[in-house]
């Protein structure tokens, strides 16, 4: 594998992988900007409006069809916040050139179409084209109306929005439906040259060989965009709460829903990540062992962190008779971390779960890329086989003082049986 | 039995063993991944509840979401849970139970030896008594309650339900809370001793191992067994659906739906190859590219949700579908079938049928860069009854020809049921 970073204009980067053994080439770009929650609703416009269509594809059809005879190519965007950048992520993939039944050259085929998708969109005279927006804006609308139809998923929403109360973080990623209902072609097109102008741009290409002069065609493609990249921060420690949030939501479900935040100050994050694993993130975990199998209280109850939160989340799917011992369970196995109470050979397991996933990355696509991004993230050159030194080299002792960092900050219950409001 | 399987299409190989146990091993060696991949699996699902052994008068009946409620205990030996075993090698293991078959599966980067020792070592050794059975009472019951929150789950299962009359495909895999009261550890035995038998089952590896290696364990693990002579009774299903239309309340941001056909069952090399077809049709008469798709678009009917699944189809029941959300499902249901009939009587562009089977192409040979996909592709064939690669060989000889005949033929839009989901009116 081999792996190329080359600046294509200022805060412009494109990150090559080239992996032979691969059969796909993917093209991932990144726009990346501090984020100012009233304008979430008109980027997530922008960011859907931009890989539906663009001036030579100039509806969903004319799109797919160009899609599929790129031998059923991808291409979506979506949006997530991470510490206070907003990610606008285009994700193309199709099939490497030396499988296409006609000798087409599909990576070119890719960047053109990326390229065309995010500066030359479907617009014109200063506004998104009619009929796709109404149709992006409608789907967007629905979009944020079903939310409550996963209810693990909005359980664990409903908890983000309450642990980060008053924090950029909290506010809906897509806005909001009275946002979303301000929006007009205009006005999502002036969103749309902000993102152009505000964004750090991070391009990632994978594939079994990289073209030859890909930074030069990206330089050439964006060298007139105006640009005025902004300063991003990647953690940002969200205040723990003095008496944490208790929410108890009444919901018309069968089965309710706990989400218990934790929080901690300072980031140690292979020790967090190891922690999360040991606790409640693998099927040998604490939670799962203890809360799950020895108690039958749920069908799940898992951990997984929150980076740029530098959080903790514990979630599960309880009886509501059952679910107040569930947190009061979590607590007891956290408790026992604090005290110390940590086998070696729960440690050595999730260790060898964590270093075993690492080793895993070079093998699909989107690993590859992850791995990269984890650098770019934390400012930290390590490569793989560093980050699983620091695996090997951690101690019981560190894990327990992540244990005792934690702090619980937010409790919330979906309440089963109760009507919505 | 030893061969080696090429796929005339991408020369892709992999190499096929029927061990002298009964049991059926497909390994794809992948050079240069560091991964690895493993299914150790039965072709034991939701729908086989009725079953009777060679030698035996009666066809046994046993509660709904029996195989389920076995793939949950399966991990628990006497000594100690799989998980446990797994952990000391650093894989990730996991395991599913679908309508007509059940799979355990690890994947790893190291260690893979002494994981697939764990893997054939657990799933050989059941160990079921009142205590253990009963505790996973509360965790199978919770699961279940999750499911029936999901509306997406619902949507589909009622759909289900509308259309089989007595298939036990209508049936929710994990049975229900009061079926479940019914498993017993002797049931679950019993089940185990019928499907559990290496003659009905399949393992399949792909990535970074080395087949000799992979044998040889397999040699030393596997246990001998007979072949009992497993006969499975399905009830005659009519050739009509139970009702057009169902509808249930639940709370929901807009209306779900589902909308299916009912179409003639079929198996082997048979159902691939209709199953193509179906793809390739739905995409090309329903698809994003579609001016039906664009207008309903347009008019607000649907929105990105709507999607053209692919077929559903087992021992015993095949249906197309498709859904997603809408305020007004009964016309997205009535433009849908009207299109149909159109193409029926009209056909469609031959180029378009060309374009969408590249496009399966495309998805054919993405999935063979990835380990995971190729391990699970093998087992899916293997349940499926056809070989490792016959989709891609397949897919290139079907005509548009073929396609437009089976959708005249196959397709009946009479037998169409909607599933609406939608939040009650106050």
């Amino acid at each position: 594998m081999e792996i190329n970073t080359a600046s294509f204009g200022e805060q412009m980067e494109l990150v090559t992988i080239t992996e032979p053994k691969f059969k796909t080439v993917s093209l991932m770009c990144m726009l990346l900007f501090p984020v100012i929650p009233e304008r979430n609703a008109a980027y997530a416009l922008a960011a859907s409006l931009l890989t539906n269509s663009c001036r030579k594809y100039p509806d969903y059809a004319a799109m797919t069809v160009k899609l599929d005879t790129m031998y059923g190519a991808s291409l979506t965007s979506s949006m997530s916040i991470n510490g206070n950048a907003m990610q606008i992520v285009l994700n193309g993939s199709t099939i490497a050139s030396r499988y296409a039944l006609a000798g087409e050259d599909l990576s070119s085929d890719l960047t053109q179409l990326m390229c065309d998708c995010i500066l030359d969109p479907n617009a014109r005279d200063g506004a998104f084209n009619e009929t796709a927006f109404r149709i992006e804006h409608k789907d967007l609308l629905d979009a944020i109306q079903t939310e409550i139809n996963d209810k693990r998923t909005y359980a664990l929403v409903r908890a983000r929005r309450i642990a980060y109360e008053g924090e950029s973080v909290a506010y809906p990623v897509h806005g909001t439906k009275e946002d979303v209902e301000k929006l007009t072609k205009e006005n999502v097109y002036e969103a749309y040259k902000e993102i152009l102008r505000r964004a750090v741009y991070r391009f990632y290409y994978v594939g079994p060989d990289t073209p030859v002069g890909l930074a030069e065609q990206f330089r050439t493609a964006f060298k007139d965009v105006e640009r005025c990249p902004e300063p991003l921060q990647f953690f940002v420690p969200s205040p723990i709460k003095e008496t944490p949030a208790e929410v108890t939501e009444p919901m018309d479900v069968t089965q309710s829903k706990l989400v218990m935040v934790f929080k901690v100050k300072e980031r140690n994050m292979e020790a967090f990540r190891l922690f999360s694993a040991l606790f409640g993130g693998t099927p040998f975990s604490l939670l799962f062992t203890n809360v799950r199998e020895k108690e039958s209280l749920c069908y799940y109850c898992a951990s997984h962190i929150i980076a740029g939160k530098l959080s903790l989340v514990v979630e599960s799917g309880v009886e509501l008779a059952n679910a107040e011992r569930t947190k009061e369970a979590v607590l007891e196995q956290l408790a026992a971390l604090q005290r110390g109470e940590l086998s070696d050979e729960l440690l050595e397991n999730a260790r060898l779960a964590m270093i075993d996933s690492l080793r895993s990355y070079g093998d699909t696509p989107i690993f590859c890329i992850r791995a990269q991004l984890e650098k770019f993230y934390t400012g930290d050159p390590a490569d793989i086989e560093e980050r699983i030194q620091r695996y090997l080299a951690l101690t019981k002792e560190q894990i327990v003082e992540v244990a005792n960092a934690l702090k619980l900050d937010t409790v919330y219950l979906m309440q089963q049986g109760g009507a919505a409001e | 039995m030893t061969e080696t399987i090429v796929s005339r299409q991408t020369g892709e190989k992999c190499l096929h063993v029927t061990h002298k146990t009964g049991l059926e091993i497909y390994i794809m060696e992948m050079e240069g991944y560091r991964s690895s991949f493993a299914l150790f699996g039965t072709k034991y699902g939701s729908i086989n509840t009725r079953f009777r052994l060679r030698g035996e008068e009666d066809y046994a009946e046993v509660p709904e979401g029996i195989a389920h409620y076995l793939e949950h205990k399966l991990f628990e030996n006497e000594d100690c849970d799989a998980f446990a075993k797994y952990a000391r090698t650093g894989a990730s293991a996991n395991a599913y139970t679908s309508f007509d078959r059940t799979a355990y599966l690890f994947g790893c980067t190291e260690n893979f030896n002494a994981s697939l020792e764990i893997l054939l070592d657990f799933v050989q050794d059941p160990y079921f008594t009142e205590e253990n059975v009963e505790k996973e009472r509360g965790i199978i019951d919770q699961e279940i309650r999750m499911n029936d929150d999901e509306p997406g789950w619902q949507v589909f299962f009622n759909m289900l339900k509308a259309m089989y009359h007595v298939h036990p495909v209508r049936i929710d895999i994990a049975g229900s809370t009061d079926s479940i009261q019914e498993i017993t550890p002797e049931l679950l035995y019993r089940c185990y001793n019928t499907f559990y038998n290496l003659h009905n089952m399949v393992l399949s590896v792909a990535g970074n191992v080395k087949a000799d290696e992979v044998l040889a364990i397999c040699d030393r693990l596997l246990k001998p067994c007979e072949d009992m002579g497993l006969e499975e009774y399905f009830p005659e299903e009519p050739d009509t659906v139970v009702q057009p239309y169902v509808e249930a309340n639940m709370q929901v941001g807009a209306p779900l739906f589902n909308l299916g056909f009912k179409l003639r069952p079929m198996e082997g090399k048979e159902l691939l190859r209709a199953e193509l077809m179906s793809s390739i049709l739905l995409e090309a008469i329903l698809g994003p590219s579609t001016k039906l798709y664009n207008n309903m678009l347009e008019e607000g009917l649907i929105n990105s949700e709507f999607d053209a699944d692919s077929p559903f189809a087992g021992s015993g029941y095949f249906c197309l579908t498709c859904g997603g959300e809408s305020q007004q499902p009964e016309v997205v249901r009535d433009r849908i079938i009207a299109e149909l009939r159109r193409v029926q009587a009209e056909g469609f562009d031959p180029e378009v049928f060309e374009r969408i089977k590249r496009v399966h192409y495309g998805n054919m040979i993405r999935g063979l860069s990835n380990v995971e996909t190729n391990a699970s592709n093998m087992l899916n064939a293997f349940m499926s009854k056809v070989g490792p690669f016959d989709c891609i060989d397949i897919l290139a000889e079907i005509t548009y020809e073929d396609a437009i005949r089976f959708l005249r033929e196959a397709l009946d839009t009479d037998k169409a049921v909607l599933s609406v989901v939608r939040s009650q009116e106050v």
